[in-house]
């Protein structure tokens, strides 16, 4: 257990990324492990959902690597890519992005299923993590949910395929008050609840304040943030 | 900056805003494709106008006068008609007068006695029947210049023997006439006002149609930047701009390309399908020069309406198309019923309230069939969306879902099918009606073929008669019809041998022959043409005992053994060649090709229809994949977290190909219902599996192609989809 925790499940060393000679990430190092989180924040403009593209592969580097368990996906093909994607990664976007027409349970269990995760399980399994995430009736339809619940189901879609690694972008950008208290404390207890490692992007102070780690991104480098 | 360098500046801002906009490459297919078949359907009202004016001047070049008192008459003249298959077309014969008279137009020389020029278009629909020699030595073709078009079928034949004193022909000063009486093909052309509007309301109204939906392809972005040009002070003028540079460049290019197949028919005669219509060229020539004028009409037109339909909306609301949120009425779904019932009862009502009926329900049938497809839809939907769900399939469980809450994209695929099969099979259907006479001259054909063909000739003197029998191979009998004036049933006459050999009583005194007591089956069709219930044929022997002499019949009847089936051009050759100006044909022919002009007339319909319903399915299909990239990033986070990309193609698969396929078949056995129900009914008419297999196969295809177009099209717009969170 000591060995998984000390390896890092994200690594990122040396990443650079520019756009038209106009450097946005320099030189960037980053670890995270199991169980642990990192809150990224920082001004608008300054990089932080290129970073997170990176993450998930979206842009490739101009340099260094992102290895995520073990592997540097700056490497991998695209078909490997998701491959790999679909087995270490978990995201929440800032919006939720869930499809309205769809129930709660049924866009929750959307990833495992094309995953291939039998039927029954999927959807036993999208009904359990609702519950533990306190989104009231399943079958609701999803534009009926409040903003709140709609993100806490976009936690449970992230954590339907048991990912290792958590991404969240401006997970509660779109709340306010309590609903954004919520949904934050739900996040950050996920590594322990889950064993997953969680990096949350967000430019709100409050809501970083709840990660083991802080880092600020700045002038396209990662710096240790106050406290 | 200038007005010049700010319009410059504004068309530039709208080519590259429409690069970088959600479906920009599916609005611009769209917008080409629409600038294609506008500028398109443009030019074939040109190419009609070109057609016309063509055929106006050689009709007055080749048309004839009667001498007046102090003309001097240089040609001799006379139009009649023959027919090649079941299509009818006109002989004229014609001979100079004077050795200075000019030939017809399109004739490089007179044609010696027993020569005939004939149009190329006759020349080759009649080769099977030996046209070439049936009215003389072939002499050649008429040239396009003495033809109303290409497709004429039209002979100049100079008899070998004239009588110039015969009243029979025509005198006249020679060809040329301001004001010409209406010749060969021309007889049965519609005017050019009515051609026009046929055609405006078939196929232009849908390509103006299929321009504005593509106008307003992924209007949800222009409609946010028109606000917001207006919020930064932009004019009218300036949103234009804008509009117009960004869908200039496809427009343009739409219908460059719509004038290729216009140029390609400029070139060369091309043949329209279903019609068999020549386009030709010539005409089309002599108006080039507005071929630019109306392109660039086209362009204008797009234009206008592109920029008339990305107005500011100053309700605030969207203009965007709407999706079917709330059910559909329950009286729409009665009325629909009540329409359907309406249809089936109008089988058992005779006369104009049967008709009335007929109409009233197959017009509100269709009209009310979107209700029942919005319904069906949500249904299948529904089904869908649960097999989808109880099987953990994403695909049909997505789709089906989007069915449900958005049933108006598969509406409008839905009906574009049904009411696309139901048009062309009921035209189909109309065309191929045909009236008694006519309905049992094709029984006549079904069961004797051309074995019997009647000859009448003003000159059927004994010698001639003679000539034309010895000039008929074996196994065929010449037999002689006396018709009187006063009355009484036609009398067929032959010697005794003939007689028997066709069954017949061999008596002194004419012997009545009805259809019923003929044992062969030629003499049955022939006494069913010839006589009637009360008074039917009679036959009198030539030779036998006590026989008197017939005289010279009124007209001749040529017998074909069976064998000789197919051969009736033999007779046909031989009449020609032994009688002036004859006139030959099978038991019935009149009324066949009486029949065949409502049938070229149908035929036109069905080309102009068919045309204006591929527009509609290609717009309500353009429509659909528009309304389906709106989905495209909806479904982009999950694919980006699951990496499944095809997951788009299966569910724009389920979403539009398979709904338009239920379409298509519910639609062409709908419309196969309809028409054969029509036809069970009526007792007439033939339905065409032919042209309903064409029509499901257009349906599928058109089906496929959506689906993939739509799948694609959403792959590359969730491809651009990035987290917006920063």
């Amino acid at each position: 257990m000591d060995d998984i925790v000390r390896r890092p499940l994200l690594e990122v060393a040396g990443l650079c990324y520019g756009v038209g000679g106009r450097p946005i990430l320099r030189d960037l190092g980053l670890g995270l492990a199991a169980g642990e989180s990192i809150a990224v924040t920082g001004p608008s403009g300054c990089g932080k959902t290129t970073l997170l593209m990176a993450l998930l592969g979206l842009v490739t580097p101009d340099s260094g690597t992102v290895t995520i368990a073990g592997t540097d996906i700056t490497r991998l093909s695209a078909r490997d890519l998701a491959a790999h994607r679909r087995a270490h990664l978990g995201v929440v976007f800032q919006f939720g992005e869930l499809l309205p027409e769809l129930s709660p349970v049924e866009n929750v269990a959307l990833p495992a299923l094309l995953g291939g995760t039998r039927a029954g399980r999927a959807y036993r399994e999208a009904a359990r993590l609702l519950a533990d995430l306190g989104v009231p009736a399943a079958e609701t339809p999803t534009g009926a949910l409040s903003g709140g619940e709609r993100q806490r189901t976009a936690v449970a879609r992230a954590l339907i395929t048991r990912p290792g690694l958590l991404l969240a972008d401006e997970p509660t950008g779109a709340l306010d008050g309590d609903a954004r208290d919520v949904v934050a404390d739900l996040l950050f207890a996920l590594p322990e609840r889950h064993g997953c490692a969680l990096l949350v992007v967000t430019h709100d102070e409050a809501v970083a304040a709840r990660a083991d780690r802080r880092l600020r991104l700045d002038q396209g480098r990662l710096a240790g943030a106050a406290a | 900056m200038s007005r010049a360098g700010l319009s410059r500046q504004l068309l530039h801002i709208g080519r590259a805003a429409g690069k970088g906009s959600r479906g920009d490459r599916v609005r611009y297919v769209a917008l080409l494709t629409a600038a294609f078949v506008l500028a398109l359907s443009a030019l074939a009202g040109l190419g009609v106008a070109a057609s016309y004016a063509g055929r106006d001047a050689r009709d007055r070049a080749r048309a004839t006068d009667e001498v007046t008192a102090g003309q001097r008459a240089t040609v001799l003249w006379r139009p009649k008609y023959d027919a090649v298959g079941d299509r009818q077309h006109q002989v004229i014969f014609i001979a100079p007068l004077s050795p200075t008279a000019a030939p017809p137009p399109g004739l490089p020389r007179w044609p010696a006695p027993g020569e005939a020029f004939l149009s190329p278009e006759l020349a080759r629909a009649g080769a099977a029947e030996h046209i070439a020699t049936r009215y003389g030595r072939p002499a050649g073709t008429i040239a396009p210049a003495g033809l109303a078009s290409p497709t004429e079928r039209l002979a100049y034949v100079r008899p070998a023997r004239v009588d110039v004193r015969s009243d029979e022909w025509f005198r006249t000063p020679g060809f040329g006439r301001a004001d010409p009486a209406r010749l060969g093909e021309s007889a049965d052309v519609r005017p050019m006002a009515q051609f026009l509007l046929a055609l405006g309301g078939l196929v232009v109204l849908p390509a103006a149609a299929l321009v504005v939906i593509a106008a307003r392809c992924g209007s949800a972005g222009r409609d946010r930047r028109t606000a917001l040009l207006q919020a930064l002070g932009g004019g009218r003028r300036h949103r234009a701009l804008v509009n117009c540079g960004e869908a200039i460049v496809p427009l343009t290019l739409g219908a460059l390309l719509g004038t290729l197949p216009y140029l390609a028919a400029m070139i060369h005669d091309v043949r329209l399908p279903f019609v068999g219509y020549l386009v030709p060229s010539a005409d089309l020539r002599a108006y080039a020069a507005w071929t630019p004028v109306v392109t660039v009409a086209a362009i204008a037109v797009a234009l206008a309406l592109v920029v008339g339909l990305h107005r500011v909306d100053r309700t605030g609301r969207s203009t965007r198309p709407r999706s079917f949120a709330d059910s559909v009425p329950r009286w729409r779904l009665w009325l629909c019923a009540a329409m359907a019932a309406m249809f089936g009862a109008s089988g058992y009502v005779r006369g104009m309230a049967g008709t009335w009926l007929y109409a009233v329900g197959t017009v509100g049938l269709w009209a009310t069939v979107p209700s029942l497809a919005a319904v069906a839809g949500r249904g299948l939907g529904a089904r869908l969306a649960a097999v989808g769900r109880r099987r953990g399939r994403v695909s049909p469980l997505v789709a089906g879902r989007w069915m449900v809450a958005h049933p108006g994209v598969m509406v409008r695929l839905a009906t574009a099918v049904i009411i696309g099969a139901g048009l062309v099979s009921q035209t189909q259907t109309w065309v191929s009606r045909l009236n008694t006479p006519a309905l049992e001259a094709r029984a006549s054909v079904a069961r004797i073929g051309d074995t019997v063909v009647r000859v009448d000739a003003a000159d059927l003197r004994p010698d001639r008669t003679a000539a034309f029998a010895r000039a008929l191979p074996p196994g065929f009998t010449v037999l002689g019809l006396h018709e009187s004036e006063g009355g009484g049933s036609p009398v067929l006459s032959a010697n005794c041998r003939t007689l028997r050999g066709l069954g017949l009583p061999c008596t002194a005194r004419p012997a009545a022959v009805a259809p019923s007591g003929a044992d062969d089956p030629r003499v049955r069709e022939l006494s069913r043409w010839t006589g009637s219930s009360g008074d039917p044929m009679r036959v009198v022997g030539t030779d036998g005992a006590g026989a008197r002499p017939a005289g010279r019949p009124s007209a001749l009847v040529v017998f074909a053994d069976p064998a000789r089936r197919g051969e009736s051009w033999r007779v046909r050759q031989a009449a020609y060649a032994a009688f002036d100006w004859p006139r030959t044909e099978r038991l019935g022919e009149l009324w066949l090709t009486g029949l065949m002009r409502n049938v070229a007339m149908g035929q036109w319909v069905l080309l102009l229809g068919t045309a204006g319903l591929v527009i509609l399915m290609l717009a309500a299909a353009v429509s659909a994949v528009a309304e389906f990239l709106r989905f495209g990033p909806a479904l982009a986070p999950v694919g980006v977290q699951s990496g499944k990309q095809r997951i788009f193609v299966f569910v724009a698969l389920w979403n539009l190909t398979f709904p338009m396929a239920v379409a298509t078949v519910v639609g062409v056995a709908v419309a196969s219902w309809h028409g054969l129900y029509f036809i069970a009914t009526s007792h007439d008419g033939h339905f065409s599996w032919t042209v309903m297999g064409v029509a499901a196969a257009v349906g599928g295809c058109l089906a496929l192609l959506v689906g993939l177009t739509g799948g694609l099209s959403a792959i590359r717009a969730a491809r651009r989809w990035r987290p917006a969170g920063d």
